[in-house]
């Protein structure tokens, strides 16, 4: 039988602001526990929240950037439940009415069709702290760091129908959220989290199946993993006539495979309740209007200037403006060496590879646009030869040294002194007669292999036209 | 010179003009202290109040003029104090030492006060029943009429006392000592530092053997703080409170209705003291206020509702009692079974309750609509009249406390008036004032007219006794 897959996804950001939510610590990272930490966002008894206002404008601009409507007044409420990373027993959250709501985001169906992903709710929250197991495994300790460290969670609609849609929304999402300026959207260091809703339903049907759970997936690779592997395990269930348990689950990494947690029927009841120690948030239409006019430039608008702008194929564009740092340092790489598609080329195909191999994001690259434009420079200068240029590139990658100094520094300078190639073809041709004869008899394939043998011989650094030439003139001229 | 027989605002002047040391002043009210009954403290400051006295000392020699210099002040043990625990009479708080300072107690000290101890509360704060008292007969005599360890202190010689004034508990109290308290409306103190169970109702009150104190304490203690965003209202302009004191320009609301749930006694006070407005030559209008039964209940349905999940927060992991447990479900249950008293428990299961899926809009949303319904209608009340004149208890002596229901329904006239948020001045005798927000200045000068009638009615009834 066919089914039809209905997901629907829950999104954790950390919002970037300078304090947390509720008090004045740092809202950064440090590695010694309880560092950051005061007595309100520890919850000591007398302590009253005050809420940061740059939190509340960063999440108006994400419920903006994400075309939600927005609540001019909207309340903070109390949910209500016990766990010890959570200092005060209850964590407040937006409950009754979200700051954002009735939102959508745009992306690509499998078929590459533009789909409408609705989104439900866009909230403010505060996170909660970390548990830490002693390295003995004795006990837990906690740290409240995290504690109180403000979030947006971000609600779809059961609106996805494969899991890779919900990867290209994630992808989609994280692009619109870094581009707003809303957050850094590290899914690897928990600034973005996902949670996943999945359920399954004869195609035709109109119920809807029960649904499960999916948590602790690290990154959007593990969101399509655990919903292709959620998505089987579901069929297999229904294939069978029975029904799937409505259940949180726990997506294992190593094995693959998703774990039991705890029966939905043990579901908690979280009391939500307004929170009476914090006023009403209130916002003007006209705090919203200006908002929305701040609104940065979106990856989609960008792509398009792109195309328009530098004349990019619309591929190119895509690639470029997915994140709004590989966006603005190749706008950045244009400031030094000023051919959009040259530089695109380059950006997109060694530089890209560069940092996968190397698991870093653009903005941990230490290669800098000036150096970009130095390097293409060097390449339409014929200081270097395009291949040349890849090899210094992958060292001014690794050492951080300017290309111009990796160049010199390894006598990588193309080779263009005629004296000195001449010689060379020289002694290529004395080495091969048997390509010189060829060539001569016609086959013009073989000056390529002959300029091949000189670039050997020069470990790439010689000037390939120069040799070229070279070649064709001594050839035709003994002959 | 008695320092336990004057008021702060003549304490304060002996001792800027030198008459007197801060320092020979504490010693002596801490030795006083000491003498009374120790289920009234849960604390006493001796060595740090000794070394503030001195402090103060210092300053009034380096030529400062301090309005409360010298003067004793004890707080209530709802209030955070570096170097005094905060107990809470509870092991959930088990060696816990507060790391702030209680904005309001730090801007009376500021004022040249100082800190002589903490009075008891019970069970996490949630009873200000100051104990079983196993003291002296005049204290047991005092301890069953009297629910508060800050009206009691007080009235016992220690003038100046803080506590979470959060159902009238302190007022009432307060009147029954004889003595004076004043509830400010909610944003002209900071809470900040108060240990809160019920945000919405919770707020410190004032407790002073003499009325005029009770207008020091209110300056000294005001003002912005960034720690209590309600303070923000005190940045609003006040000038359109500033009132005329003449009584003939003034009208005061009487509700001659209200007699009839009065015990004999306090009904008879309550006449009297309107009798005495008349006399005075203010004007007088009889109102009519319903709400009153529907208003307690709702005010006790939003307390327990918000006590329940405020005191999650005391769950034996950063402090207080901790137990052996293999499993966490477990150690919550065994923890909380541990250290929560009676009260604490009860407002816990109730509020939970409350609050859950299928009784919250039955129970809290309905409470909260009749919250709303009640400031509108105090609010109707008050276009009526400038002051209007209330009780503050049914019966002289309050019901037993371990009958919790009549214990709360003890609080008819002083909850509807906290849920309001406005503030009210309470006298001897059973009566309170009750004003406009923002009005206390308007109720500490006008409070004069009604303090000598107070003080009479008390005698009277006083004199009746014997």
């Amino acid at each position: 039988m066919a089914y039809k897959v209905v997901i629907g996804l829950e999104v954790h950001v950390e919002l970037q602001t300078v304090t947390k939510l509720f008090c004045s610590c740092p809202n950064s990272f440090v590695a010694e526990a309880n560092k950051h930490t005061c007595p309100v966002c520890l919850g000591f008894p007398g302590t009253l929240p005050r809420l940061n206002q740059e939190a509340v404008k960063r999440a108006l601009t994400a419920s903006l950037a994400l075309n939600c409507q927005i609540a001019l007044t909207s309340y903070f409420d109390r949910k209500n439940y016990f766990y010890p990373d959570m200092p005060k027993g209850y964590q407040i959250s937006q409950f009754f009415v979200p700051i954002g709501s009735h939102g959508y985001l745009d992306i690509d169906d499998d078929q590459g069709e533009p789909k409408r992903v609705r989104i439900g709710r866009v909230h403010m929250e505060e996170d909660a702290g970390k548990l830490v197991h002693s390295p003995a495994g004795d006990r837990a300790m906690v740290d409240y760091n995290r504690a109180g460290v403000p979030l947006v969670e971000i609600v779809t609609e059961p609106d996805l129908g494969s899991p890779g849609e919900a990867k290209r929304y994630l992808e989609k999402l994280k692009a619109v959220l870094q581009y707003a300026a809303v957050s850094d959207c590290k899914m690897e260091e928990g600034s973005l989290r996902c949670d996943a809703n999945i359920s399954l339903r004869p195609a035709g049907s109109k119920v809807l199946g029960n649904k499960t759970e999916l948590k602790n997936m690290n990154s959007f690779k593990a969101v399509e993993q655990s919903l292709e592997h959620e998505i089987k395990r579901q069929r297999k269930i229904l294939e069978k006539g029975k029904q799937v348990l409505s259940q949180t689950l726990r997506w294992d990494e190593g094995s693959g495979s998703t774990i039991a947690m705890r029966g939905k029927l043990q579901a908690h009841d979280y009391r939500c309740f307004p929170d009476p120690e914090l006023p009403p948030v209130y916002l003007t239409g006209e705090e919203v209007n200006k908002a929305q006019a701040a609104l940065p430039e979106m990856a989609e608008e960008r792509a398009v200037r792109f195309v328009k702008e530098y004349g990019l194929p619309v591929y190119d564009a895509g690639v470029l403006t997915a994140s709004r740092e590989l966006a603005d340092y190749f706008e950045s790489c244009l400031v030094h060496y000023n051919k959009p598609k040259i530089v695109s080329n380059w950006v997109m195909g060694e530089l890209s590879a560069l940092l996968n191999s190397a698991g870093l994001e653009i903005n941990g690259c230490r290669f800098t646009p000036e150096f970009m434009g130095e390097l293409l420079h060097m390449i339409e200068g014929r200081a270097i030869s395009g291949k040349i240029a890849k090899v210094v590139l992958d060292k001014s990658f690794k050492s951080g040294k300017a290309p111009g100094d990796v160049v010199k520094n390894e006598g990588l300078m193309q080779i263009s002194d005629q004296s000195e190639l001449e010689m060379l073809v020289d002694k290529v041709i004395d080495a091969n007669p048997d390509s010189v004869e060829n060539y001569r008899g016609g086959k013009n394939k073989a000056i390529g292999f002959l300029v091949g043998q000189v670039m050997q011989e020069t470990k790439g650094k010689a000037n390939p036209q120069l040799v070229n030439e070279l070649l064709v003139r001594k050839i035709g001229k003994n002959g | 010179m008695k320092v336990t027989e004057i008021n702060a605002l003549r304490v304060a002047e002996a001792v800027n003009n030198r008459e007197v040391s801060a320092s020979s002043l504490i010693e002596e009210v801490i030795e006083h202290c000491k003498g009374l009954d120790n289920k009234v403290f849960s604390c006493l400051a001796t060595e740090m109040a000794l070394e503030q006295a001195a402090a103060v000392d210092r300053k009034i020699k380096s030529g400062f003029n301090l309005p409360l210099a010298g003067v004793p002040l004890v707080i209530a043990d709802d209030f955070s104090f570096r170097g005094m625990p905060l107990a809470l009479a509870s092991s959930a708080l088990q060696n816990y030492h507060p790391p702030l300072n209680a904005a309001s107690v730090e801007k009376i000290v500021g004022a040249g006060a100082v800190v002589v101890g903490k009075t008891a509360v019970g069970d996490m704060g949630l009873d200000t029943v100051a104990g079983k008292s196993e003291g002296g007969t005049f204290f047991k005599e005092l301890l069953y009429k009297v629910r508060s360890g800050a009206a009691i202190a007080a009235s016992c010689g220690c003038i100046l006392s803080l506590e979470n004034d959060s159902s009238g508990m302190t007022r009432q109290s307060a009147s029954r000592c004889g003595i004076f308290s004043l509830r400010p409306t909610p944003g002209r103190v900071s809470r900040y530092g108060l240990n809160l169970r019920s945000g919405s109702f919770d707020y410190p009150g004032f407790v002073a053997t003499h009325l005029d104190d009770l207008a020091v304490l209110l300056q000294a203690s005001t003002g912005y703080d960034e720690r209590d965003i309600m303070t923000a209202v005190n940045s609003i302009q006040r000038d359109k409170y500033i009132h005329n004191s003449n009584p003939k320009e003034i009208t005061i609301g009487f509700c001659s209705s209200l007699t009839g749930f009065l015990d004999e006694e306090p009904a008879a006070a309550y006449e009297k003291m309107y009798l005495h407005c008349r006399e005075n030559g203010f004007k007088t209008v009889d109102l009519t206020l319903d709400i009153l039964p529907e208003a307690l209940r709702a005010f006790y349905v939003v307390a327990f509702a918000e006590t329940s999940s405020t005191l999650s927060r005391f769950d034996g992991i950063r402090f207080g009692m901790a137990v052996d447990s293999d499993d966490l479900e477990e150690y919550y249950f065994k923890t909380r079974r541990l250290t929560f008293g009676d009260e604490a428990c009860r407002r816990s299961i109730f509020g939970t309750y409350l609050l859950s899926e299928n009784s919250y809009e039955r129970y809290y949303k309905k409470a909260i609509n009749i919250l709303n319904r009640t400031r509108q209608v105090f609010a109707e009340v008050l276009d009526q009249c400038d002051l209007l004149l209330f009780p503050l208890f049914k019966s002289v002596s309050p019901p037993d406390h371990l009958n919790f229901i009549q214990s709360y329904e003890e609080d008819i006239f002083t909850a509807p008036v906290n849920m309001a948020g406005l503030p009210s001045l309470a006298f001897p005798g059973g009566v309170q004032l009750i004003t406009e927000p923002f009005g206390e200045e308007k109720l500490l000068a006008l409070g004069e007219y009604f303090k000598t009638a107070a003080e009479e009615t008390t005698r009277e009834s006083k004199e009746g006794e014997v």
